[in-house]
């Protein structure tokens, strides 16, 4: 046996402890009494409600507590108690009688004098089941020595009702007791009415904020529905026949057991296919005994108390047992209490049963309707929780779905640019390849092919050359950036640095390239880089063609300017230096290197370096 | 005695212009020079030469195959390409292909005896452009289509030789890179040397195919 299986064991005993201790201290609070009551009675039947039908035999010796069940269409609702009894000494003080235990309503004489009716004035007209009567005695009629109380105690339901021991004694010793057990048969009952009208009303508000989850809404119908039990059985007389009164009761009740089983259903989330025959069954049960009521009021009783309330108090044990199999499973603190209080109502719920049947005594009332205030706290108590725990997660999930909202939002706008850039290099891709094809088999080519011919006819340094040479380096630089992997300055300062350090080596110049300064994951926009090169080429370029230089030096790096992100290239050469007419006689060279630079919002300074010119140009690359 | 070099190229005057600069080299002695692939192998199949010298869109073919049949007759041939922009895709489809590099065709008189002499010694020039291809390559995350065989490339390529990639991809010359990563200048070209050695495969289909694989080859051939 594991430990678990052990703690539910230890779990159900503790159970049955709790609820055996709460039964037993119900039948201790019914068991007291204020003094030694009168036991011994002549019984009969009551046909009318005529004192006069008292004097007639057919009295039989019964004790008290005496039960009868008499369905029989003559003895209708009532029943005569004749008790004589000896009182030693009468004191000077008010004097009552007190129906400890009665079935509903009684009318009593005392020595042959009608009493008015009891002290809360219900007796004789209400449906107070099971309520004490007191009735206080009028000065002068008590006698020391032998008395005679007569008794007329209604019924229950036609033929069967009940009186328990009758006290006679001063008001004052008889009071504590009568309205301690007043207490326990009615204003508790009363208590719960209310109690459950109020945590009905929360509870029918919750369910009209979660609709999708209607064990709120089940659980607003159940207390209603017993509230409204409750209020039949124990309220004042309302106005309508006793039959009608019945048929409400029987029909409330079995409701409310259909709606107890729905909502625990709905609460251990069990879905059972035949739940709307079974609430389709009791619907027609309850109106087929309104027919029968209709018809026979003696037949609708025999089925009513007989069948149809003990078949629907047992039925109470199914939702108990799904309970008590939920908490073995699944042992969870809301669903112990709830198991208890299921199992203890479940358990007075039989006794109940028994008592209405008339199988045990029925003197004590009804137990079930003490206890239910208990299943309702547990039920509001877990419905409350479950309120909370769904409303936490409901939160939770919103949150995770918003995160993941936003997640899925950033993904799918990277993978739209992705998308977009990959879209955008593949048509740069294609167009580069098609220009590239165009300039290889046409345009270079050609430029190659035209300057070879130059060169052989021995124009190698004419202008037209020169102008083919500084095209075709054009034509280089665009192409690379037309390239979709030309990514940094750096590799864009490292492929013209290639080529200018071959032509420097045939110009037999040193160059120098600085790009220390240079972040490696710097880039400037396509365009700015094209000029960029662009630029250098041709300050390369000129130094060559016009300053005789021996030496051209480059370095590039980041520096801010006015608060710009920029880059900074500093060319000089030791060339013949900075001449206006000579940049002049060059033609647009130097302005044409200023446009560029401007185009880029860049700056280009010229200026003399001993020997040579120092060309300095800023670009912004924000 | 001068490198024996065949010169292949279409274009009559860059074709003369070229022959002439290898002609009067006194380092460099031109074989035949010859404007299509049938001379070409014509040629080849008369003699190996220490160096060929093909342009890439020829009449009737390709410089690739032409340095692939090379690579297969005379292993210890080398070759190189001849390109008007020595652009990334031309040229290291060349590369793949077995080219130990690239000239430009208007590459003056001294650089073609410089690039050729400096070939045959042992070195092997590498632009910026094709070390910067390369690299990406072996950076697959850029390029969904290359994981695959970038990653197998990285595997081929030792980090000494993936950190002289970045440095020529960043401009650097090699004496810079030899300074950086303390090894001579030397040690820099045989790391390139290796690199264009792994690089190579060996047979034209499956060059191609791994060149279309790896993204290198343009789907509508080459010029």
């Amino acid at each position: 046996v594991t430990s678990s299986a052990a703690r539910k064991l230890f779990s159900v005993a503790l159970i049955m402890g709790v609820w055996t201790s709460i039964y037993l201290l119900l039948w201790f609070l019914h068991m007291r009494a204020p003094t030694a009551g009168l036991v011994h009675a002549d019984y009969q039947p009551a046909i009318s409600t005529l004192q006069a039908e008292a004097a007639s035999n057919g009295w039989r010796k019964v004790q008290l507590p005496h039960v009868w069940d008499w369905p029989q269409a003559n003895a209708k609702e009532r029943g005569w108690y004749r008790i004589d009894f000896e009182l030693p000494v009468v004191a000077p003080e008010p004097y009552a009688i007190l129906l400890m235990q009665v079935s509903m309503g009684a009318n009593l004489w005392l020595n042959g004098k009608p009493l008015t009716d009891d002290v809360r004035r219900t007796g004789s007209t209400g449906r107070n089941w099971f309520h004490p009567l007191l009735y206080e005695v009028p000065e002068g009629l008590l006698r020391q020595g032998n008395n005679q109380l007569t008794i007329l105690a209604r019924a229950t339901s036609p033929g069967k009702g009940f009186l328990g021991k009758v006290y006679v004694d001063t008001t004052a010793r008889l009071w504590p007791a009568y309205e301690a057990r007043y207490f326990m048969k009615a204003t508790l009952l009363h208590l719960s009415v209310v109690f459950l009208l109020a945590i009905s009303a929360p509870m029918a508000l919750l369910a009209y904020w979660r609709r999708d989850d209607d064990a709120y809404f089940w659980f607003a119908v159940a207390g209603l529905l017993f509230a409204g039990t409750i209020s039949v059985m124990s309220l004042a007389a309302l106005p309508m026949s006793s039959l009608v009164h019945d048929w409400i009761w029987t029909a409330l009740l079995s409701s409310f057991m259909l709606v107890i089983m729905v909502t625990v259903h709905r609460l251990l989330d069990i879905r059972r296919s035949w739940t709307r025959y079974i609430i389709g069954g009791a619907v027609l049960g309850n109106l087929v005994l309104a027919l029968i009521a209709a018809h026979d009021e003696m037949l609708f009783h025999v089925l009513a108390d007989r069948i149809w309330i003990p078949a629907t108090i047992l039925s109470g044990l199914y939702p108990a047992w799904l309970m008590m199999r939920k908490y073995w499973n699944e042992p969870r603190s809301s669903l112990f209490w709830l198991m208890i209080s299921g199992t203890l109502l479940m358990v007075t719920g039989a006794r109940d049963w028994l008592a209405l049947g008339w199988w045990i005594s029925p003197v004590d009332g009804l137990y079930t309707f003490m206890i239910s205030p208990v299943l309702f706290v547990t039920f509001f108590v877990m419905l409350l929780e479950q309120f909370h725990e769904s409303r936490k997660e409901a939160e939770s999930l919103n949150r995770e779905l918003n995160a993941r909202v936003i997640k899925k939002q950033a993904e799918l706008e990277r993978t739209y640019e992705e998308l977009r850039r990959s879209e955008e290099q593949r048509l740069l891709a294609d167009e580069r390849e098609r220009i590239q094809r165009d300039m290889h088999d046409g345009l270079g080519g050609t430029l190659v092919s035209t300057l070879a011919g130059l060169e052989m006819e021995g124009a190698k340094d004419s202008g037209a050359a020169q102008s083919l040479r500084s095209a075709l380096d054009d034509l280089r630089l665009m192409i690379y950036s037309l390239d979709q992997n030309s990514g940094t300055l750096r590799s864009a300062m490292g492929m013209l640095r290639e080529r200018i350090e071959r032509l420097g080596e045939d110009a037999a110049m040193e160059i120098e390239w600085d790009m220390q300064a240079l972040p490696t994951e710097l880039s400037l926009e396509r365009g700015a880089t094209l000029q960029l090169m662009r630029i250098v080429q041709e300050a390369f370029t000129n130094c060559v063609k016009h300053a005789s230089a021996k030496s051209f030096s480059l370095s590039v790096g980041a520096l801010a300017k006015n608060g710009a992100a920029g880059v900074q290239v500093v060319m000089r050469d030791t060339g013949r230096g900075f001449d206006p007419d000579r940049i002049k006689s060059a033609g647009y060279g130097l302005s044409n290197m200023r446009v560029r630079a401007q185009k880029i919002g860049g700056q280009l300074d010229f200026g003399v370096a001993e020997p040579g010119t120092r060309i300095t140009l800023w670009v912004p690359s924000g | 005695m001068g490198h024996s070099v065949l010169l292949v190229e279409d274009d009559a005057r860059t074709r003369a212009r070229l022959a002439r600069v290898i002609a009067t080299n006194v380092d460099l002695v031109l074989v035949a020079d010859v404007g299509n692939c049938a001379d070409a192998r014509v040629e080849l199949a008369r003699a190996a030469p220490d160096v060929l010298l093909t342009d890439l869109g020829l009449p009737d073919g390709s410089g690739i195959d032409l340095i692939l049949e090379t690579r297969r007759l005379h292993p210890h041939t080398r070759s190189m390409v001849i390109s008007v922009f020595g652009d990334e895709d031309h040229v290291v489809e060349a590369i793949r292909a077995g080219a130990s590099g690239y000239l430009l065709k208007d590459a003056t008189h001294k650089e073609v005896g410089r690039s050729i002499i400096a070939l045959m010694a042992g070195g092997s020039p590498i632009s910026p452009a094709v070390a910067r291809y390369l690299l990406r390559l072996v950076q697959p995350t850029q390029v969904a289509s290359l994981p695959q065989a970038g990653m197998r490339l990285v595997d081929e390529l030792s980090a000494r030789e993936l950190e002289v990639l970045q440095l020529i991809a960043d401009g650097s010359s090699y004496a810079e890179i030899g300074k950086r990563l303390f090894i001579s200048v030397n040690t820099v070209g045989s790391h390139i040397k290796h690199i264009y050695d792994k690089l190579a495969v060996n047979s034209r289909g499956k060059a191609v195919h791994e060149a279309r694989q790896l993204g290198l080859l343009s789907r509508k051939g080459s010029g």
